[in-house]
C-alpha cells in the first residue's frame, strides 16, 4: 500500500502510467460519448409530458453528477496534499478545477435551456440551481486562487483549504430538491428503490453518465501530464522526452 | 436520411425524417443548442491540455537542441 502511495508520488512513473491508460481510455470515452448522444437524441422515445426537450437530460444529468463527483476528487486530493505534502496530489487537485468548472457550466447552461420550454423560464433562484452556481464559483475560485499566488506551495495550501471548506456545499446540492420546495424535479435514478425512469431512457442515460466519468478521468490525466512536464522541466527524463519530440 | 427506404437500424429511430430530427416537434432549437454548447465545452477541456503539453514539449525540445549545439560548438573549439 505504502509503496503504491510512493509510486504515485513519482512523476515519471505517473506520466508513463497515465499515458498508457489514456491510449485506450480516451478512444473508448469518445466513442461512448458519441454513441450515448446519438442514442439519446435519435433512438429514444420522447417524454410524454416534456416532449423532445427532455433529451437534454443525456448531457445535463451526467454533467451535473460528474461535476459533483469531481469536487470530491478535488477535495480529497487537496486533503492529501495538505496532510502528506504530496506534490502529485497538489497537481491532481489543480487538474480537477477546470474540468469541474466546465462540467458545472454545462449542467447550468443545459439546465437553463431545458428550463425555458419546461418551466417557462431560463433561470430561477432555487436551491438546487443556486447551490450549483456556488459550485461553479468554488471551482473558479480554486483556479483564481492558485493563479493569485507567486509562491506555488502557498497557493496549493490555500486551494486545498478552499476546496475542503467548499465540500459543505456538496450535501446541500444533493439534498436541495428534498429540503426546499423546488421547481427542479427530484432524482429519477434511485439506488434504494426502483428508478422512476423507463428502461429505454435509462440505458442511454447510464451510458452517458459512465462516459462523462471517463471523460473526467481522461481530462484529469491529460491536465496532470501537462503539469508534470511543466513542473519537471529541469529533470533529465523530461529533457530526454523533449529531445525526442518533433513537431 | 428521410428519402431513403428505411430498414435495419433506422427503423429503431424515433424520427422519420431529417426535418423531424432538426425540428424535434418545436423543441429542436433548445435541444440542439444544449448539445452544441456542451460539445464546444467538451472539445475545449479535451484540447486545452493537449495544446499545453505540446507547447511545453516544443519549448523544451528547442532548449535541449540549443544546449546540444552549444556543447557541440564548445567541443569543436577544443
Amino acid at each position: 500500500m505504502w509503496s503504491l502511495f510512493h509510486k504515485f508520488g513519482s512523476p515519471p512513473w505517473l506520466y508513463q502510467l497515465s499515458g498508457s491508460i489514456l491510449r485506450w481510455l480516451l478512444p473508448i470515452t469518445l466513442l461512448a460519448l458519441c454513441t450515448g448522444a446519438v442514442w439519446g437524441l435519435l433512438f429514444t422515445p420522447p417524454d410524454f409530458r416534456q416532449g423532445n426537450s427532455y433529451r437534454i437530460i443525456y448531457i445535463h444529468v451526467p454533467a451535473a453528477i460528474v461535476a459533483l463527483a469531481g469536487y470530491y476528487v478535488m477535495a480529497i486530493a487537496g486533503a492529501v496534499s495538505l496532510i502528506w505534502k504530496m506534490k502529485m496530489a497538489d497537481l491532481a487537485m489543480r487538474a480537477c478545477a477546470p474540468i469541474g468548472a466546465a462540467l458545472t457550466f454545462i449542467a447550468l447552461v443545459t439546465g437553463a435551456i431545458w428550463g425555458k420550454p419546461t418551466w417557462g423560464t431560463w433561470w430561477v433562484w432555487d436551491a438546487r440551481i443556486t447551490s450549483m452556481l456556488i459550485l461553479l464559483f468554488l471551482y473558479l475560485g480554486v483556479i483564481a486562487l492558485y493563479e493569485a499566488f507567486d509562491n506555488k506551495e502557498a497557493a496549493a495550501k490555500a486551494c486545498a483549504v478552499l476546496s475542503l471548506v467548499g465540500t459543505v456545499n456538496i450535501p446541500i446540492i444533493y439534498k436541495s430538491v428534498d429540503w426546499w420546495y423546488s421547481l427542479h424535479q427530484p432524482a429519477t435514478i434511485k439506488f434504494t428503490e426502483p428508478s422512476t425512469i423507463h428502461a429505454s431512457m435509462f440505458y442511454p442515460l447510464l451510458l452517458m453518465i459512465t462516459a462523462f466519468y471517463a471523460l473526467f478521468i481522461c481530462c484529469l490525466l491529460m491536465n496532470m501530464r501537462a503539469d508534470i512536464l511543466e513542473r519537471e522541466a529541469k529533470t533529465s527524463w523530461v529533457k530526454k522526452l523533449a529531445a525526442g519530440y518533433h513537431s | 436520411m428521410g428519402q431513403k427506404a428505411r430498414g435495419g437500424i433506422s427503423q429503431l429511430m424515433y424520427f422519420d425524417s431529417l426535418n423531424a430530427v432538426i425540428n424535434m416537434a418545436g423543441h429542436g432549437a433548445f435541444v440542439w443548442a444544449a448539445y452544441g454548447i456542451s460539445l464546444l465545452v467538451v472539445l475545449f477541456i479535451l484540447l486545452a491540455p493537449v495544446r499545453k503539453r505540446s507547447r511545453i514539449l516544443h519549448r523544451l525540445s528547442g532548449e535541449v537542441r540549443r544546449q546540444q549545439s552549444e556543447l557541440g560548438s564548445v567541443r569543436e573549439v577544443n
